[in-house]
């Protein structure tokens, strides 16, 4: 099977996968990249990166036009990171409008307790380091979510992941319209893990917001290949992005290749 | 899980069955979002609705939208404080707690409604808490759900 290592050596770009689909080997990576940004202390260490979004820095952007490039350039500095770490590791994504989630709730790669050599698993929870915290303040992240049937979860109606739509019509081919919509449902479903999960200064810190966000990111991307002449209005695009490593402009965010991954499941050279 | 106090008694009028329309949404104009994480559930012609009432079309349900809030003010004072005013040369993007609008899509509801001859509904809105993390201050629990101005508007 050919691995991100080989795809990235022949010039292609790495896979993200979907979580229910990693490979025992993958999720081990997976875990191990973050469980090493986790032991760093540093501005290159997992603290340093939730920190970014959240309490102290406070950079995330929501509520705009911009959130969806804003954090795609976000989960890129992340995914550099990881890589960083341990070669070839993606993002997975977290498809919560699947039927696992809609039986089982949250996927048992962020749940389970140990890892299969009896390590603590680094996906379950994260501590919280800071320089001056209030004593009411977490100091690691939990979880508290509702029943899969809860209707806050997001279903395979609301958004349609084969075609990047979503159940709100009307807006789908305005790129403000579709931000707003999915927006909505992004909102919802951080409310539905609950816990720190549930409030963007803490919320990056939970190891499943990195997998929430990037099931986000890959249905704006099929709504991309859906709707390649979405008109874009010139000043949004040329919005520089405030990540820290990086120097993107909303324009330098569109292109997914350029960033170096992709959504597809794999991709079959035609000779 | 607990609810909030529920906003009730909020009237809305229709429009004639006449007035053609493909999309009906109650839009919440400046929401503010610096409390708990809130799911939020609307209800017509249902004053008595609360959490426990079903979400179903019979029980008058017809939709939510969760705040993303901000949890309180993790910062020193006034750090959460969205100006009133700007400076002419204040440049900055605005205030990450500035006050956003909400659309709920309705337009299935008012097509009933509208089609059985109803000139207003009355709108019920059930706000619901879900284990909500002592460090987020209780004050900011009790009334979660607040909003400038509520409205219905219809698209062609």
């Amino acid at each position: 099977m050919q691995t991100n290592v080989d795809r990235m050596a022949a010039g292609g770009v790495a896979l993200r996968k979907s979580i229910y689909q990693l490979t025992p080997d993958e999720l081990a990576a997976y875990r191990e990249a973050i469980a090493k940004l986790m032991a760093r202390n540093d501005n290159k260490g997992y603290n340093f990166l939730a920190g970014v979004h959240g309490v102290p820095q406070q950079l995330c952007v929501h509520h705009q036009w911009h959130w969806l490039a804003w954090h795609r350039a976000y989960l890129y500095l992340f995914e550099q990171r990881l890589q960083d770490q341990v070669a070839g590791v993606t993002i997975p994504w977290w498809d919560w409008t699947s039927a696992a989630t809609h039986t089982n709730g949250i996927p048992q790669a962020f749940a389970d307790a140990t890892t299969p050599d009896g390590s603590p698993n680094p996906l379950l929870k994260a501590p919280i380091h800071l320089l001056n915290p209030q004593p009411s303040w977490p100091t690691e992240t939990h979880r508290s979510p509702r029943r899969p049937t809860s209707p806050l979860l997001p279903t395979s109606h609301d958004v349609d992941v084969k075609q990047g739509t979503l159940a709100i019509p009307f807006f789908d081919r305005d790129p403000t319209g579709f931000s707003e919509s999915l927006a909505g449902y992004h909102d919802n479903l951080h409310n539905w893990v609950g816990g720190e999960m549930s409030m963007p200064p803490w919320s990056a810190y939970d190891p499943i917001f990195w997998s929430h966000h990037c099931m986000v990111d890959r249905i704006w991307y099929l709504w991309q290949i859906q709707f390649p002449n979405a008109v874009f209005d010139p000043a949004l695009l040329s919005r520089p992005l405030v990540v820290p490593d990086t120097d993107f402009t909303v324009a330098d965010t569109l292109d997914i290749t350029r960033l170096g991954y992709g959504y597809a499941l794999t991709e079959l050279p035609i000779t | 899980m607990n609810a909030a106090t529920r906003l009730t008694g909020l009237r809305l009028s229709l429009p004639p069955d006449t007035t053609p329309f493909s999309r009906a949404d109650l839009v919440f104009f400046g929401l503010e979002h610096g409390g708990p994480s809130v799911e939020v559930r609307i209800f017509f012609n249902a004053p008595d609705a609360d959490e426990s009432t079903p979400t179903t079309d019979e029980a008058g349900f017809v939709g939510l939208f969760s705040i993303f809030g901000h949890g309180g003010c993790f910062g020193d004072e006034g750090h959460c404080d969205v100006p009133e005013t700007r400076r002419p040369n204040d440049l900055r993007p605005q205030h990450p707690l500035t006050p956003i609008t909400k659309h709920v899509t309705v337009t299935d509801a008012v097509r009933r409604l509208t089609a059985a001859g109803a000139q207003d509904v009355t709108v019920t809105i059930v706000p619901l808490l879900h284990d909500v993390p002592a460090y987020v201050p209780e004050e900011l629990c009790a009334e979660p759900v607040k909003y400038q101005r509520l409205s219905m508007v219809l698209y062609q």
